[in-house]
């Protein structure tokens, strides 16, 4: 074949060859999809658009068109990228300078703020229709989105059902309802996976023989084990409450697309804040814990000294993705407490104050039976039974009752106690 | 129709060319030298030949002169002692019969253009990390791990290509395994003064018989070229599409030197030294019958040296201790009677 009449396959492009009479032909670098912003007006009216969730299309504020998002499903596992030390080199020089660039859908003005800022309206018009364009560094840019199922008014709703529920709510906590911020967010987490190896040494106790000649000996053991760890989540926020956070797990990352701008139309998006070597470092930590009482399960029931391990960690790999949490405060009389709101499933979890008066009514209520039994008793001065008298009853019921109220109050103040 | 020429002319030398009919080897020799093959050793197997072959382009670097040669051969017959050796196992004969032996081998100018495809293999370092367990806490060990990473790669070239190598001999790949490589950068422009003194090898191979080989030598060469100009650590995969054109066909030789010695059987024994690196080849053997008798000789005075140990005649010495020695001398001296010298591991130079 002449070189004239030659053509390189299709999306091959050409780039620089190193040497002179040789053309090299790469594949075309994947198209930059951070760069330009997708129009998210109205092909109809020409209104500004949002997410619609749990729909996967943008519909108009105006006219309430639908346009379909064509985003595709993805595995977030087969989307991971390895731990390359350019990359991590790149972050550590970049990351503190890190901007986004936020973009008005109502007044078409470009904002760019610091990538951890929190933006919830345009500061031009107050808009919430506002939609961050990507960061400046290409590894910021999320792999794929959790998009959200629950829109923000059944967010509300969820919100006002979880403040009517409990026993120990102060009067008044279902009209707080009218003072909830609310806002729908995609937060950032990292994903890790690898294969950790963990090889071990010890010694176990090992007896031989019977009777007198019953003799112990420490024989030396050692073994490996093979763990598997994916999708293993870790926040990239670190001024979130953690105690609120952890409750939001898990999330169903079987749902995640292709990360589209689309998704983030009408909701805020928050950049990472935590560095992934740091994030990963983490992520270690309690997967060592974890290998290491692995390895040691394997010991169960015998005695053993000298426990070693030593951890190998391959194929290590990392994923940026977005999740979606409504954040919400709330005031109750004058203080403010934090609620959260799971993006896909409507989970609520959050801060809600106790009425210790109400706990004190309950309380009352419930110890008076087992209170007027011992009164009874006393008064009487007479046996109930051959074995117990009736003022050692009422002790015994009140001590039945006392126990569950701590443990409803202990359970109460979990549930959504103040922090 | 043109007679062939039969002397070197056109080299600029005044050599016959003559064939070995015992080896079958085609050479240019000076005329002294015309009367034995230099190669197997034989006499009177030369006959006259025709030869039309371009001179050289290029020859190569003698590390070995004949001095540091001969210096080595006498080195290693020392070994074996001069009472052992056949007749013909002598330091002057083989300095004697020690010629300059020119191998040559193609080298293929080319112009090349045609299109290629590859998987261009690129280097990148993993981080990754080993914990140990030490003293209830954890060690923590940052490792880095080099990984490729595969991506194709097609393109285009246009480039010619000089000097790749291709055999001109049949026996070129058992020469190479037996001296050493018949290639090499060390090389410099021909002149008929380098082989004035020696016989030259000309080639068995013709260039279209070659050029298979040079074909192979032409892409591996092209195969080199792309992953430099992909910038790529590794490349596998590669297919190429391209067209020879104006090919320029030159030798390049290589110098070697050869000589022989007859063993105690009768048998022909060489040994060949590979100019540009000194290497030797060859087996210097004791003469066996003389050999047989030596250690014959040796256990038969240890036999008797055991005997006059045992009788004791004179008392000085424990019998116990002449036994032992007899014994020894019985078992360990045959054994240290020189069989052979190899020179596998000798350089000259």
């Amino acid at each position: 074949m002449s070189a004239s009449s030659w053509r390189p396959p299709d999306g091959f492009v050409e780039v620089d060859s190193a040497l002179a009479g040789i053309s090299v032909y790469a594949p075309a670098p994947p198209p930059d999809d951070v760069a330009p912003p997708p129009d998210l007006r109205c092909e109809r009216c020409g209104a500004p658009a949002a997410y619609a969730p749990g729909e996967h299309a943008l519909v108009c504020s105006a006219c309430a068109s639908k346009s379909t998002i064509g985003a595709t499903n993805v595995s977030v596992e087969e989307g991971k990228a390895e731990f390359r030390v350019a990359t991590l080199d790149e972050m550590k020089r970049g990351w503190g300078a890190s901007r986004t660039e936020v973009h008005c859908e109502g007044c078409g003005a470009t904002v760019v703020v610091e990538a951890r800022a929190q933006v919830t309206e345009c500061s031009f018009c107050l808009s919430t229709h506002i939609v961050a364009q990507g960061a400046s560094q290409e590894q910021l840019r999320p792999s794929s989105v959790l998009p959200f199922v629950v829109d923000e008014a059944g967010a509300r709703e969820v919100i006002s059902g979880w403040l009517r529920e409990g026993k120990y709510q102060p009067v008044g906590l279902p009209r707080a309802i009218q003072s909830l911020h609310l806002q729908g967010v995609y937060l950032p987490w990292w994903v890790f996976g690898s294969t950790i190896r963990v090889q071990w040494h010890c010694e176990v106790k090992v007896t031989r023989g019977s009777g007198d000649n019953r003799q112990t000996y420490w024989e030396p053991r050692s073994g490996t084990e093979r763990i598997g760890v994916s999708g293993d989540l870790e926040p990239a926020v670190n001024d979130l409450d953690e105690r609120l956070v952890d409750q939001l797990y898990p999330f169903p990352l079987a749902q995640a697309v292709d990360f589209a701008p689309e998704y983030m139309a009408g909701f805020q998006t928050r950049g990472p804040t935590v560095n992934l070597p740091v994030a990963f470092a983490r992520a270690r930590h309690r997967w060592r814990d974890q290998a290491h009482a692995a390895a040691q399960s394997k010991l169960a029931g015998q005695s053993h000294r000298n426990f070693t391990s030593e951890i190998t960690y391959e194929g290590e790999r990392w994923q940026y993705v977005l999740l979606p949490v409504y954040i919400g405060r709330y005031r109750f009389k004058d203080d403010w407490f934090d609620v959260m709101v799971h993006g896909t499933d409507a989970r609520v979890v959050g801060h809600k104050p106790l009425d210790a008066r109400a706990f004190q009514k309950r309380a009352a209520l419930l110890l008076a039976p087992g209170a007027a039994l011992w009164t009874a008793g006393q008064i009487l001065q007479e046996g109930f039974s051959r074995h117990t008298s009736l003022s050692t009853w009422g002790l015994i019921v009140s001590a039945g009752v006392g126990l569950y109220l701590y443990l409803d109050w202990q359970q109460a103040k979990k549930a959504g106690g103040p922090s | 129709m043109t007679a062939l020429p039969s002397t070197g002319a056109s080299w600029g030398v005044d050599h016959l060319a003559r064939a070995c009919a015992a080896c079958q080897c085609r050479w240019l020799l000076p005329a002294p030298q015309a009367t034995q093959c230099p190669w197997c050793g034989t006499t009177g197997t030369l006959s006259e030949a025709s030869f039309r072959v371009p001179a050289p382009e290029h020859i190569r670097t003698n590390a070995a002169s004949r001095e540091a040669v001969a210096r080595t051969l006498r080195r290693a017959l020392a070994r074996i002692p001069a009472a052992l050796r056949p007749p013909d196992l002598d330091p002057r004969r083989l300095e004697d019969r020690l010629r300059a032996v020119f191998v040559c081998r193609w080298q293929v100018d080319s112009d090349v253009h045609g299109s290629w495809s590859c998987q261009a293999g690129f280097d990148y370092d993993v981080e990754t990390h080993r914990e140990r367990r030490v003293a209830g806490g954890w060690d923590v060990q940052k490792i880095n791990r080099t990984h490729i990473d595969w991506e194709p790669r097609h393109g285009t070239l246009a480039r010619h290509i000089d000097n790749v190598p291709a055999p001109a001999l049949v026996e070129h790949r058992r020469i190479e395994s037996v001296l050493g490589p018949l290639d090499g950068d060390d090389h410099r422009p021909y002149q008929p003064g380098d082989v004035a003194q020696g016989a030259v090898m000309l080639p068995n191979l013709s260039q279209a018989e070659a050029w298979n080989r040079a074909q192979d030598s032409l892409d591996e060469e092209i195969t080199q070229l792309v992953q430099a100009a992909c910038g790529a650590q590794h490349i596998q995969n590669v297919k190429i599409d391209a067209r020879y054109d104006n090919q320029n066909w030159t030798l390049l030789l290589t110098p070697l030197w050869t000589t022989h010695y007859q063993d105690s059987r009768g048998a022909i024994r060489h040994i060949r030294v590979h100019g540009p690196s000194g290497a030797m080849r060859g087996e210097l053997c004791a003469d066996h019958k003389k050999l047989t008798l030596a250690r014959w000789g040796t256990r038969l005075a240890a036999v008797a040296l055991g005997a006059v140990g045992v009788w004791n005649p004179t008392g000085l010495i424990p019998p116990p201790l002449v036994v032992m020695i007899a014994a020894m001398i019985l078992f360990l001296g045959p054994r240290l009677l020189p069989e052979s010298a190899k020179l596998d591991n000798q350089t000259a130079g």
